[in-house]
């Protein structure tokens, strides 16, 4: 189930929202203008922020690691972790324990960044030095807003494993990659490019698909998934159906989908789209659609994820 | 995505301007000297002397009496494009070198370029700046191996693996394990706070930062980061072998918040200003680079940098 971390009012299953730049008067026009959002198990599932603000060190962060896996995406401003500068669009997964920084968020407040901790007991970050980690402490213990949303007493100590059906060249303890060259993603046959994204526990972590659909690109059915989640357009627009009236998600948009709910039938707009999916746990891939098991596109992606869970599975 | 001084995998062919563009002055950021043409005082010039001699100590331009000799045997930690300069610097100027990659192919690479590569041994012949016959014995003097441990008789070692803070912390954690007791344990990192890998060790007080560029056989760049522990001794003892490498160290404060230390921040900051000067619309990449070079008679602009460190220069 999705918590939210601020208050937000769901319809058949699903909020929508736009990440906006807090910094600038923000329209009341009822989307949320971002969202720190705990996902799946309540226990284990991820915890995905889309306005970061510089809460503990504010524009910056010291070397520090997590004892979870991690993405983090640049959105609109740059971001740099360590000698990294990450355009909009562009990423980095990062492995659970392995210390990575400094990291700077903007010149001001930071906004600019989709942060994905995979398994919510290690959102807790180890700094190496003694004087800052019990400056961390203290904030995130003082944190009443995170408190059951995003932390939890104990670390995570799981076995966790980052994979991707595109070939991204691993580093020591990272991968970087991104929307901004999706030539080397696998092809579908309605023309789109997907990657696809383990990462988390080796069986029930998290799953990304980055989406480049074209104008073109075939219609995707409504679907229900036994699993959370989150749809980002990164770039371009996509018009998901409603009873009532269609709803457009223009670039940095997004859509939180509770599990086992329907999501409507969508389509990529006139210039097609560059969409983040995060799906909370990769075993409730595939779908379902009203006509049964999920054909098309999302077939062929149910196709990418088995094909990972089974590299992951025999790499354990 | 863009990286710091080290352009994953295009290092190497990365750092030699055109001609037409060397700088007659001293304004030189670390990328951009052509060796052999721009007079830099490189350690292939250097060599000459060094290998006739046989031992630094005699080779007055690169340092004092004996200062090089004194030292040590020099650990390098990582074969590629910056370790393997390393080493060859380390070895012409006299110093017995124990260079360790886990990689075969890039220990035969580096053991190849030495002699062959492009500021290699054999131009310094060429150029008439190294005896023939001193090629064996700089040769002879560098060490390859595949495991850590080979540098355990080493009094300095120069780590450089890739720009990956946790696998720079492990290999220093490793590194603590294996080198002799008061061995100082340097980083070539572009920019990682020193301190992060200084407390991964048992021996904080040995562990700084001595960032060099591309080639480093030919650059006389030497910054060296130095964290609130470091011990003065281990200080003196690396710039007193950067001086008798022939280069030119400047001993910096680490910054535990900062990633680039002195020259990558200065360096960076100028990169992002530029490129929003052209996303404001004030002016163009080409103009920009352009205002640079007639105004600060820098060698490159910094987009034509950009481009030559990440793809090479034509
Ligand atoms: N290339 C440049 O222009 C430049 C300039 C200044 C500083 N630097 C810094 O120097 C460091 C090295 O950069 P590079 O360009 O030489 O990288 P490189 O990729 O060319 O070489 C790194 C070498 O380390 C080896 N290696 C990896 N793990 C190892 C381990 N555990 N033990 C031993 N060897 C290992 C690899 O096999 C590889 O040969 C980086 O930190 C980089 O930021 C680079």
């Amino acid at each position: 189930m999705i918590t939210l971390l601020g208050s937000a009012t769901w319809h058949n299953g699903h909020v929508d929202g736009v990440i906006r730049d807090i910094r600038r008067p923000v329209p009341e026009d009822g989307l949320l203008s971002g969202a720190v959002a705990r996902m799946g198990d309540s226990d284990a599932g991820p915890v995905v922020a889309m306005s970061i603000e510089g809460r503990i060190f504010p524009r910056k962060a010291p070397v520090h690691l997590h004892k979870s896996d991690s993405f983090r995406m640049a959105l609109g401003e740059p971001i740099r972790v360590g000698g990294t500068s990450y355009a909009h669009g562009e990423f980095r997964l990062q492995q659970a324990d392995a210390f990575y920084g400094p990291e700077y968020w903007t010149d001001e407040v930071g906004t600019n960044q989709l942060l994905l901790m995979a398994d919510r007991r290690g959102l807790k970050p180890y700094l190496t030095d003694a004087q800052l980690q019990r400056l961390a402490d203290t904030a995130l213990a003082d944190d009443v807003s995170l408190e059951g949303v995003a932390m939890l007493p104990r670390d995570a100590d799981v076995p966790h494993a980052i994979a991707n059906s595109f070939g991204a060249a691993p580093r020591p303890s990272h991968v970087d990659a991104g929307f901004t060259d999706t030539t080397g993603w696998p092809v579908l046959s309605d023309g789109s490019r997907l990657a696809t994204i383990a990462l988390g526990h080796r069986k029930s972590g998290v799953l990304l698909l980055c989406w480049d659909r074209p104008p073109g690109a075939a219609a995707l059915p409504a679907f229900r998934l036994g699993a959370d989640l989150v749809r980002l357009v990164v770039e371009g627009s996509c018009r998901i159906g409603e009873p009532g009236a269609d709803v457009e998600l223009g670039r940095l948009g997004f859509r939180l989908q509770q599990e086992g709910t329907w999501h409507g039938a969508s389509r990529s707009g006139p210039t097609g789209s560059k969409e983040l999916w995060i799906v909370a746990d990769r075993r409730a891939w595939p779908p379902i659609t009203a006509a049964g098991p999920a054909e098309g596109p999302l077939a062929e992606v149910g196709a990418e994820v088995a094909a990972l869970a089974s590299r992951l599975a025999a790499a354990a | 995505m863009t990286a710091g001084d080290n352009p994953a995998g295009t290092a190497g062919t990365s750092v030699t301007p055109k001609t037409s563009v060397t700088p007659k002055t001293s304004v030189t950021p670390e990328t951009s000297v052509t060796p052999g043409i721009s007079g830099a005082a490189g350690a292939a010039g250097a060599a000459t002397t060094a290998a006739a001699v046989g031992t630094v100590g005699a080779v007055g331009t690169v340092g004092a009496v004996g200062t090089v000799g004194a030292v040590g045997t020099v650990g390098v930690i990582g074969a590629g494009v910056m370790g393997a300069g390393i080493a060859q610097a380390a070895a012409m100027a006299g110093c017995a070198v124990v260079c360790v990659d886990t990689s075969a192919a890039a220990r035969a690479r580096a053991r190849h370029q030495l002699v062959e590569g492009r500021f290699g041994l054999r131009t310094a012949v060429e150029r008439g700046k190294l005896d023939a016959a001193d090629v064996d014995r700089v040769t002879a003097r560098i060490a390859w191996e595949s495991e850590l441990a080979a540098v355990a008789g080493a009094a300095v070692v120069i780590e450089a693996v890739p720009e990956d803070l946790a696998l720079k912390i492990r290999v220093f954690r490793d590194l603590d394990r294996v080198a002799a007791a008061g061995a100082v344990l340097a980083t070539n990192s572009s920019g990682f706070p020193v301190g992060a890998l200084a407390a991964a060790t048992d021996r904080p007080t040995r562990v700084l930062g001595w960032h060099w560029s591309s080639p480093a056989q030919i650059m006389r760049f030497a910054e060296i980061v130095v964290t609130e522990q470091t011990d003065p001794d281990a200080v003196e003892t690396v710039t007193r072998l950067a001086r008798g490498l022939g280069k030119n160290p400047v001993v910096v404060r680490d910054a535990p918040m900062s990633w680039g230390y002195v020259a990558n921040r200065v360096y960076w900051a100028a990169v992002a200003e530029a490129r929003r000067i052209v996303a404001e619309g004030i002016s163009t990449e080409r103009d920009v680079d352009q205002l640079l070079v007639d105004c600060f008679r820098w060698p490159v602009g910094p987009f034509t940098m950009i481009q030559g460190a990440t793809a090479g220069w034509t």
